[in-house]
């Protein structure tokens, strides 16, 4: 056994056990930051296979996605910064089934397919070749696919900011009502009189 | 791709490091005693730190109600391991770098954003208001510079066509990328206060929220965030010589020497800002950075990208 | 003896200090910024002395023993200028006189407990938690299934609407009355949303009370300039530039002995406050009638020099709203560090009372 397999093993029992307890923890930002610990673990392995780029920017984009992910959590659930205890699972005895389902199949691919054996040389430009292969043949579409998200999350953001060139964001807009082809309530409206809204003024 | 052999390259971060934070604290002391006006003894700046490592550990540590114990003792580790970690892929003389990877700048970017969890989790695991609030507002603020760190450090790839940070540091050998990109500089400037925390940037340790993240540390557990926050600040430094200043290359003087000599620089810079500039308004910072500093980075990628076709 | 070597290099350090002021000698405290022998911590959690200064108000009598309790072990409390109203404290030193004496008192305080823990104080309030909640609710944390509660001790945060229109987390928090930040005396409930502070409930214990920091008569140029310094050191710090805080607070001391040299330290020192870019950070924050904290900063700044440098007795600045009705106003909807920049800005009536360019 080389220093490269005991690091996978390591790697791979971390990368198991924090995604375990994911689900054990009850709190959200332990649960966030569980999740990355075991991405982090599995960019390493991916640095192990040396798929170098890949992995390293698996950890990059990982850690900033899961930051983002805890803030956002928090933000908008009554729990103050996850430190109430809650279950992190829903529907557990179907995610049970399914766990074990999806486990047992990929278990039996990797145990059963003839894997072809190709070792990379260390000194094979892998980086350059996922650059020609991103940049080069599968430019189109990845520079459409980037440049459609890109639109949609500028978009998103206009149509969700409080005031725009049009004014209020919110004005004129009704709350839908409580029940499916219920009355509308006024009451309900976030604006307008009467509504409950919270109106403070000096925004900045 | 150059490696030392793993003892002498740990010892090589040790010791770099060990001697970076005291420079840190010593610098520190004198440009305070200077702004304050306070006439202050060499002897005496060189005793500051010793003395202040005395003070900690004089103190029992204290803990809140219900912290998460696991995650605060482990959150100065983390940041000070990471520190650690950025340092390993920026060489320090020709050949010589703990691992001179083909990704530098991605682990080094990797680094810095596992940093800003680290920070945000010492806010969170004391369970107490101040560095909670703390925690969050860095949070917030940390995203939006975020992406100026990668966009210069990308733009600083492009001529050394590698993301070795080593392969960058050659490619400067005519000119220095802080005259041919002239924004890549101050942008990673603005990242390394921002994720060291310290003057215009400190949003987490700050006076108004009274000691922020670190408002509930006491004796060993301060001195070890502090010491933590001082090992980031050198691997900032480390990495802005090499990358912005062109590493080892300079006149009659050995290579490691210049090095050095540009990391101390940078280094000074940053610590005596801390005690020139006010500290930003977060939300006025997190704006700016948005629409001022963004499209500035951007721009750096532009005048990189031109320059090299 | 490696422990003894140990607690002589502490002792050398510049002695780390809690300061819980009264009105009346809230600019002394200040002042202390400026000697190198001792530094104010923000936090009692960074110190190892407790200075107790002035008339601490009996209504605060709890709150200062649980401040003394959160100083780490060893610790030591030295008294200055108690008028023996307030509520009692175990003093280690009980200083009448002199700033030097109290920095002195501080550091043979530190020293003394360095060398025999068993001089230091023990805690003063029962080591128990203020909420019942161990072992409370479904997983013992104290929190009432997924809302409602004290997990762990801390109301729980619900969700509550916000300037956008989103549902977010409410944190609700009491700041003060020996917040570090905050002028003394001075205690806030808040509802914070992030960083913006969406209710705000103003609590000003302190009457107003002679501020023997000045003696003498405050109408002298020298005195109001003092004064001046004494706020200037408190904002610096707080906008995080304690050692142009020190800077400010040893010109006070200059001040107070007379040194005739303090006049062209006041241009050079305002000149290094304008180039810190503090007055432009400022801009636009808390504006009450028209002037925001930067066009108050100012003022006090002018004030300052022409009290030094022309002797003009400088005209009492504009006070703050003096209902806590109308400064609670002044705060709701800014984020909290606009808040505290604010109210260290303002003039609010007994709290302290500086005083501008006529």
């Amino acid at each position: 056994m080389t220093g490269v397999d005991v690091a996978f093993w390591v790697f791979a029992l971390a990368a198991v056990w924090s995604g375990y307890r994911v689900f054990r923890t009850d709190s959200m930002v332990r649960a966030s930051f569980l999740l990355l610990a075991s991405f982090l673990n599995v960019g390493a392995i991916l640095v192990l296979l040396l798929a170098e780029y890949l992995g390293t920017a698996l950890l990059f984009m990982m850690t900033v996605e899961m930051v983002v992910m805890a803030l956002f959590m928090v933000m908008f659930m009554m729990n103050p910064a996850g430190l109430n205890p809650m279950e992190m699972v829903h529907q557990p005895r179907l995610a049970a089934v399914a766990g074990v389902v999806t486990t047992a199949g990929l278990g039996l691919v990797a145990v059963v397919v003839d894997f072809p054996d190709a070792p990379v040389d260390p000194a094979a430009e892998t980086i350059r070749a996922l650059g020609t292969e991103l940049l080069g043949g599968s430019m189109l579409v990845f520079e459409s696919a980037g440049v459609t998200l890109l639109a949609t999350m500028v978009c998103a953001v206009i149509l969700s900011a409080a005031r725009g060139r049009y004014g209020d964001g919110t004005a004129g807009s009704v709350a839908p009502p409580l029940e499916p082809g219920g009355d509308h309530r006024p009451e309900d409206d976030l604006v307008g009189d009467g509504g409950g809204g919270h109106h403070h003024h000096g925004g900045h | 791709m150059t490696t030392l052999p793993p003892v002498v390259a740990v010892a090589l971060v040790v010791a770099v490091l060990t001697v970076g934070v005291y420079g840190v604290a010593v610098v520190d002391r004198l440009v305070s005693a200077v702004v304050a006006g306070w006439m202050v003894s060499a002897g005496e700046a060189l005793a500051a730190p010793l003395r202040a490592v005395a003070v900690a550990v004089t103190r029992q540590p204290v803990t809140t109600e219900a912290p998460d114990r696991i995650l605060w003792v482990l959150a100065p580790a983390a940041y000070a391991g990471l520190a650690a970690a950025a340092l390993a892929v920026v060489p320090l003389a020709p050949g010589v770098a703990v691992t001179d990877v083909r990704t530098g700048i991605v682990v080094f970017g990797a680094a810095e954003a596992l940093a800003i969890v680290a920070i945000f989790l010492h806010g969170w695991a004391p369970n107490a208001p101040l560095p909670l609030i703390a925690g969050y507002r860095f949070v917030g603020v940390a995203l939006s510079y975020e992406l100026l760190s990668m966009f210069v450090l990308i733009a600083a790839a492009i001529p050394a066509e590698s993301m070795s940070i080593g392969a960058i540091v050659e490619s400067q050998a005519g000119l220095w990328n802080v005259i041919r990109q002239p924004l890549g500089l101050p942008l990673f400037l603005i990242v390394a206060a921002g994720v060291t925390f310290l003057g215009p940037l400190d949003v987490v340790d700050s006076t108004d929220l009274a000691g922020g993240g670190a408002a509930e540390d006491s004796g060993m557990q301060h001195l070890a965030w502090s010491a933590a926050r001082a090992a980031m600040l050198i691997a900032f430094s480390a990495a802005s010589a090499a990358v912005f200043l062109g590493g080892w290359h300079g006149p009659v003087l050995p290579a490691a020497v210049w090095m050095a000599l540009k990391t101390a620089g940078v280094a000074t810079v940053l610590v005596g800002a801390r005690h020139v500039i006010a500290r930003v308004s977060p939300e006025r910072f997190v704006r700016w950075a948005w629409t001022v500093l963004l499209p500035l980075a951007f721009l750096d990628l532009v005048i990189a990208g031109m320059a090299s076709l | 003896m490696a422990v003894s070597w140990l607690a002589r290099l502490a002792a050398d350090a510049p002695t780390p200090v809690f300061a819980v002021a009264g009105v009346d000698a809230w600019g002394a405290v200040q002042e202390l910024r400026g000697d190198p022998r001792i530094r104010l911590a923000a936090t009692p959690r960074h110190a190892a002395v407790l200075l107790v200064a002035g008339t601490i108000l009996a209504g605060h009598g709890e709150a200062l023993r649980r401040v003394h309790d959160q100083l780490p072990r060893p610790r030591a409390v030295v008294v200055w200028r108690a008028p023996g109203t307030g509520p009692a404290i175990p003093a280690l030193a009980v200083v009448d006189g002199s700033a030097d004496e109290v920095v002195s008192a501080v550091g043979r305080a530190h020293a003394s407990i360095l060398a025999d823990p068993t001089r230091a104080q023990a805690d003063l309030l029962p080591d128990e938690e203020p909420t019942e909640w161990r072992g409370v609710g479904p997983f013992g944390q104290g929190g009432e299934g997924m809302m409602g509660g004290t997990p762990y001790g801390r109301p729980m945060a619900m969700t509550g609407d916000d300037r956008d229109g989103l549902a977010l987390d409410q944190l609700h928090l009491t700041l003060g009355p020996f917040l570090d930040p905050l002028p003394p005396g001075l205690t806030l409930d808040v509802t914070l949303q992030g960083e913006v502070l969406q209710d705000v409930a103003v609590d000003r214990a302190a009457p107003p009370v002679v501020d023997h920091a000045a003696p003498g008569d405050p109408a002298t140029p020298a005195a109001a300039a003092r004064r001046g310094l004494h706020w200037l050191a408190h904002a610096l710090h707080v906008e995080g530039l304690d050692a142009l805080a020190g800077r400010a607070a040893h010109l006070a001391s200059q001040v107070a002995v007379g040194d005739v040299a303090a006049d062209r330290s006041a241009d050079r020192l305002a000149r290094l406050v304008t180039a810190t870019g503090v007055l432009r950070s400022l801009r636009g924050v808390g504006a009450v009638d028209g002037a925001d904290a930067s066009d108050r900063w100012r003022q006090r700044l002018a004030a300052i020099v022409a009290a030094l440098r022309d002797g003009v007795v400088p005209r009492a600045l504009e006070p703050a709203p003096s209902d806590d009705a109308a400064l609670a106003g002044l705060l709701v909807g800014v984020t909290l560090t606009d808040a505290v920049s604010t109210l260290v800005s303002l003039e609010l009536p007994g709290v302290l009372r500086p005083a501008v360019a006529a």
